[in-house]
């Protein structure tokens, strides 16, 4: 299972992508902010459905391309727009919540997470 | 948890924590800006302002460090509603803002230690800027209670339906159950989510927040699904204050709570939820009662601290590697760049001395291997140095947050600037230039910059600013720190260094300005009265300044009275390795480092006398209209040469002093040609010499050496102890060829020379000023006399050879021909009225001169009724026609119109009427007796 993680601080990425590989998630790719993660998301998809992300876990607040507008461009784009995507920030404003659900996610975690959090957003997210 | 575990855990604690700390140190500056812009600030700089919050909020909750989330939230919030456009930036919204970033700062330092986690006032604050408003949504009273099975419009079988029971224990729910289609529920329970019942109240969920049940409807449908709803039936009964929902949704019951705007207390899960109901419990349930002993922040660090041996990576002392790219960096220990740049430093000199093998083993593909290997070490050594480098701004941006608050303290009005932020210099530099860099703000602030009211008198604007500008010359760094206030007061600093006995009286009017104003960095000088608790007393210029050369650096002042200071700071780039020129004085030599040589001349064999001259008290050069001092290295060294006599083979002691001895160019040739010696290094004293001119801040000087030789780089070592207080060497290193010789120090060696550089100056300045004026011959020297009664004339006193009395007793008439006796022999006198439309001469007058001027016969004279004065001028002499031949032009001064000669002219009218009078004076003598 391919899972980008999305997130401009080091530490969250280096967080999450513990916790995963503990999971026994460990195909892991991570990008800075959204812009890098909608490139990286392009270009597996020019390589082919072999080659797309299974999962998209993303910060909200970056600067540059927000999480949101990362999923918006994901929901938008037909070869990934069912990609299953998890928001994990600490967002809580009801326009943005709204917003998310209505373009479709997977699971909304907040900040901070742990591993059994992850775990279970996993499990309802039907990912695990 | 095993102890890896443990371990990566606290690893990635000290990581979030070193994040929370550069996001401190990026805020600190926005906050700031946010103060001086006001309503003027950019939604960027809020936006940025808020991210950065939001981020440390969040790592602080990763971290379990609650105060520090729960500020955060409170300093978020604030920002919130500046995005929002709901509270506008005023001082003190940014006040409170930076007491909340000044308390997170200080918690973050206490990480560990006995903390002050209180944030008490901070909160109470930043909760004043806001109106209580925010959070939660108050639980209310009871509702009666009704039954709530539903009347549904579907008609489905009774066993199509499954009965839901509320499990929180909120009192809104008591007894209330929920009829949902089977189907669509464990389609919800399949897909894992979660189900609630809520209860929405029309009145304060809805019609409070102008919102009607559509909408909420529509909200509930947009997060999920909605299983159930009362809503028909409630509506319009006047019993029921609110109807009830169940929904299924991924979202956790505070988001629900949040979108949907709805107390929590007014929301419950359902006794249906998906299988793993433990999971659910855990998942679902508070996590700040969680107990996460490995990211807990004071106890995780104090364990790592504690038994860690040598962890791979050091907290606190955490370096940052910046690469071209921004925002590509690393962190890495300080320790290992120490190691990586020493071994850099030994490689060097591996290869320096492996040269030389392969220079003389030379063949076609030595010299690629030692080229490529001279490429490669060369590059390591830039690279490592890189890595020590820091840009300024590290240091000097913390300057805008220290001027603020100290001119705030002492009521003035100061802004900061700083200009070339990304000039990179030497950790290690940077560090020790803390202290003096922050002691001249001081000083700007508390003695520089004036009192608002004060400027506006002196028609200054109101805000003083102080400037920090940063850039890289000729291999150094330069600060300069100005000011635009008071400037300093040269008889003042005078007038309390001879009170405090630092100047000898008889110095007291010998100085320049300049000198008076460099007694500031005599040790145990100060100026303020009072003792201000910014710039304490005695800590003064001298401790600056004895910092700055402790980096091999130098300082310079100048300043205007009433306009402002500026300090110039003048510091090596590089500490170790130094290209330097290697130059050989006598037997011995020495490395000068590159960075002070400006260039090298070379004076040819006794041709050096000639160009050396002597100004002030000092021998000086000239180049291409510059003049500097110069001095050789020899003498101030002591180093004895030694002249080997040719003939005899005897070596004698040279004893020559000055450069420009006065011996002259033939016996030079007359020494040289007796030397057969081609080879010799040790060169006859009175042949070529090198002159290296050699930087020093704005000022040059030569220092005059035998020989030179290549550049090489050079790892310069520190003096050793016993001969540090050496100021002319900057420490020692290691030649190619094994030997060790001295690094000079241009600074050391300037002031060991005494070299006076201002004095120099002044005096070529001085004779260039006399040089001009005669040049342009604008400033005459006029004599001006009369003739007939109140008629001027005037001739310049250059072109006049003497004056003498006259007794008009003395002259002797022949005709019309006047003669006077003179050193025996007879002139001839003319008076003005001879040669120009002039009045008689007036004999009668009291004392009469005879002029006699130049470039004509020693034997006429001019008589003048009357010297008046020798003037001085430069005034325009206005050509007029109207003048007769000789006269230049008319001068009016002080009064009297003056008509000045022009001499050449005057000399011919002469001529004739000498040429005239010899005819006349044939035929007089002819005819006289």
């Amino acid at each position: 299972m391919k899972i980008l993680i999305v997130d401009d601080k080091a530490s969250i990425r280096s967080a999450m992508k513990t916790i995963l590989v503990r999971l026994g998630l460990s195909d892991i790719t991570e990008a800075v902010d959204g812009e890098d993660a909608w490139y990286r998301i392009n270009e597996a998809a020019k390589k082919g459905r072999g080659h797309v992300f299974d999962l998209i876990v993303s910060d909200m607040e970056m600067p540059g391309m927000t999480g949101l507008e990362l999923l918006r461009a994901v929901r938008t784009r037909p070869e990934v727009q069912k990609t299953p995507f998890i928001m994990a920030t600490t967002v809580t404003a009801r326009q943005i919540i709204l917003e998310t659900m209505r373009l479709g996610v997977q699971a909304y975690i907040i900040k901070p997470f742990d591993a059994d959090m992850v775990e279970f957003k996993l499990k309802q997210a039907g990912i695990l | 948890m095993s102890s890896e575990e443990r371990d990566s855990l606290d690893a990635m604690a000290l990581e979030f924590i070193a994040e929370i700390k550069d996001d401190l140190a990026g805020l600190e500056p926005s906050l700031l800006a946010m103060e001086q812009k006001g309503e003027r600030t950019e939604d960027d700089l809020i936006n940025h302002a808020f991210r950065t919050i939001h981020s440390i909020k969040g790592g602080a909750g990763f971290i379990n460090f609650k105060e520090l989330a729960g500020l955060g939230h409170d300093m978020e919030n604030v920002l919130m509603r500046l995005r929002e456009k709901t509270l506008a930036v005023t001082p003190d919204v940014v006040d409170a803002l930076l007491m909340g970033f000044d308390k997170m700062k200080l918690m973050v330092e206490q990480i560990g230690k006995e903390g002050a986690w209180d944030y008490e006032k901070e909160k109470a604050a930043l909760q004043n800027i806001l109106n209580p408003d925010q959070n939660g949504f108050e639980p209310l009273e009871t509702v009666s209670r009704i039954p709530s099975r539903q009347e549904d419009s579907e008609k489905l079988p009774a066993d199509a339906y499954q009965v839901l029971k509320p499990l929180g224990a909120g009192s809104v729910f008591q007894g209330q159950e929920f009829l949902v289609e089977k189907k669509r529920l464990d389609h919800a329970l399949a897909a894992q989510k979660f189900i609630y019942a809520v209860y929405v109240r029309f009145g304060t969920d809805l019609k409070a927040k102008s919102k009607d049940e559509g909408a909420i409807i529509d909200d509930m449908k947009s997060i999920g699904d909605i299983l159930f709803s009362d809503l028909e039936e409630s509506r319009g009964k006047k019993e029921r204050d609110g109807f009830f929902c169940v929904i299924s949704t991924i979202l956790d019951l505070p988001l629900l709570s949040q979108v949907l705007e709805i107390g929590k207390t007014q929301m419950t899960l359902v006794d249906r939820q998906f299988a793993d109901y433990e999971t659910l419990m855990k998942g679902v349930s508070s996590r700040a009662v969680k107990d996460k002993p490995a990211l807990k922040a004071p106890d995780t660090m104090e364990s790592s601290l504690s038994t860690a041996d040598e962890p791979p990576v050091q907290g606190p002392a955490e370096t940052l590697l910046s690469s071209a790219s921004a925002g590509q960096s690393l962190r890495i220990n300080v320790d290992l760049i120490s190691r990586l740049m020493n071994r850099a430093g030994e490689l060097v000199l591996a290869r320096n001395q492996l040269r030389p093998f392969l220079m003389s083993h030379a063949k076609e593909d030595n010299l690629g291997i030692l080229q490529n290997l001279d490429m490669v070490t060369t590059d390591i050594q830039e690279a490592v140095m890189q890595m020590r480098m820091q840009p300024v701004i590290d240091l000097m941006g913390k300057y805008k947050r220290v001027v603020r608050d100290m001119a705030r303290r002492i009521s003035k009005k100061v802004e900061f600037i700083l200009e070339g932020a990304d000039v990179e210099v030497d950790r290690t530099v940077l560090e020790k230039l803390a202290n003096p860099v922050t002691h001249l703000i001081r000083n700007c602030i508390d003695h520089g910059i004036e009192f608002p009211d004060e400027r506006l008198k002196r028609s200054k604007p109101e805000t003083g600013t102080i400037r920090i500008k940063a850039f890289h010359q000729g291999g150094q760094v330069h600060i300069r720190v100005s000011d635009d206030g008071a400037g300093i007061d040269p008889q003042l600093i005078l007038s309390k260094a001879f009170e405090k006995g630092l100047v000898p009286e008889d110095r007291l009017d010998k100085m320049t300005d300049k000198e008076k104003i460099d007694l500031i960095f005599l040790p145990g000088f100060t100026t303020s009265e009072e003792i201000t608790d910014i710039s304490g007393r005695g800590v003064g210029m001298d401790v600056v300044r004895t910092n700055i050369e402790s980096l091999r650096g130098h300082i310079e002042i100048d300043t205007v009275k009433g306009e402002g200071t500026q300090v110039h700071l003048i510091i090596p780039l590089t500490l170790a390795i130094v290209p330097s020129l290697i130059v050989g004085a006598g037997e011995s030599r020495f490395a000068i480092p590159q960075g002070n040589i400006k260039e090298i001349l070379y004076l040819e064999k006794g041709t050096v006398q000639s160009q050396v001259e002597n100004l002030a008290g000092s021998e000086v050069l000239r180049l291409r209209g510059r003049i500097f001092p110069i001095i050789r290295l020899r003498t101030l060294l002591g180093i004895t040469t030694y002249i080997e006599e040719p003939l005899t083979g005897k070596k004698e002691e040279e004893k020559r002093k000055a450069i420009a001895d006065r011996r002259q160019k033939d016996k030079a040739d007359k020494e040289s040609k007796k030397r057969t010696r081609e080879k010799d290094r040790r060169k006859h004293p009175w042949d070529s010499t090198y002159v290296i001119v050699l930087k020093l801040g704005g000022n040059l000087f030569g220092l005059c050496v035998d020989v030179f030789y290549d550049i090489e780089e050079v790892v310069v070592e520190p003096l050793s102890e016993y001969i540090n207080q050496l100021k002319c060497f900057a420490g020692t290193t290691l030649l190619g060829n094994g030997d060790v010789i001295m690094v000079l120090d241009v600074q050391g060696i300037a002031t060991l020379s005494s070299l006076k550089f201002d004095s120099i100056q002044t005096e070529e300045a001085r004779r260039n000023e006399a040089k001009e004026a005669q040049a342009k011959g604008e400033k005459r020297n006029l004599i001006v006399f009369t003739s007939g009664k109140n008629e001027y004339f005037a001739l310049e006193l250059k072109r006049v050879s003497r004056l003498e009395p006259l007794n008009p007793k003395d002259i002797h008439y022949t005709g019309r021909l006047k003669h006077i006796e003179h050193k025996g022999h007879a002139v001839l006198l003319f008076s003005m009225d001879e040669f120009l439309p002039a009045n008689e001469c007036d004999l009668t007058a009291g004392e009469i001169f005879v002029v006699f001027p130049k470039q004509i016969s020693s034997r006429v004279g001019i008589i003048t009724s009357g010297i008046i004065d020798t003037i001085e001028t430069d005034k325009l002499i206005e050509k007029d026609d109207t003048c007769p031949g000789a006269v230049l032009g008319k001068l009016f001064v002080d009064g009297m119109m003056v008509q000045v000669l022009d001499p050449d002219q005057f000399s011919n009218l002469i001529e004739q009427k000498l040429r005239k009078t010899k005819g006349a004076g044939l035929s007089r003598e002819n005819t006289d007796r």
